[in-house]
């Protein structure tokens, strides 16, 4: 949730003009969690589309494949123990990047949003500037 | 009584004057799996792309 805010205020608020796409995958990891908790105050930015993934897939197949992605810009590294799946987490890819077995062009990705988020904040004005 | 009138006169030109927010439109559907996080990705080449994994809570 803090992730979110940070990234609609320090990301697309003060860049409304960048030509990134976002697309936020929201599921459940609390027990409290539920599709009708989703908050819609957040990302509310016309570049950013939501989704529900109930059967967390997506974070489920990310957490697999965390060590074919490559990033090329760094990143610690650090993912969730003990997880089912990869959540408050972001990945970053660049212009050309392409997903045939899995996505190319990672530039870096991040757990937690807030505890990495000046390398996101960094790779994102490198992401938007490059052409 | 016409301070009611000027403030109602006021707040209809706001209304109607002020850009639209670039939020409002904001929906959550469902995810159809893995492909349309893989079609959304292929789709969105030429631009920088940006996946967040979250809980609402």
């Amino acid at each position: 949730m803090a992730g979110a805010r940070w990234a609609q205020s320090e990301l697309l608020d003060k860049n409304p003009k960048a030509d990134v796409r976002v697309f936020t995958i929201w599921f459940r990891m609390y027990p409290g969690d539920a599709e009708s908790k989703w908050p819609r105050g957040l990302l509310t930015d016309t570049r950013v589309e939501h989704r529900w993934d109930e059967p967390k897939a997506a974070g489920r197949w990310f957490l697999t494949r965390l060590t074919t992605l490559r990033p090329s810009r760094g990143g610690d590294g650090k993912f969730p123990q003990q997880a089912d799946a990869l959540w408050d987490c972001y990945l970053l890819f660049d212009r050309n990047a392409s997903w045939d077995e899995t996505p190319s062009g990672v530039l870096s990705w991040g757990y937690t949003v807030m505890r990495t988020r000046e390398q996101l904040l960094k790779d994102f004005q490198f992401a938007i500037g490059a052409r | 009584m016409k301070r009611l009138a000027l403030v109602t006169v006021a707040l209809a030109a706001l209304l109607t004057t002020a850009p639209a927010a670039q939020s409002s439109g904001a929906r959550l559907t469902r995810l159809g799996g893995v492909d349309e996080l893989k079609s959304w990705f292929n789709a969105g080449q030429g631009h920088p792309r940006l996946i967040f994994l979250l809980s609402p809570t």
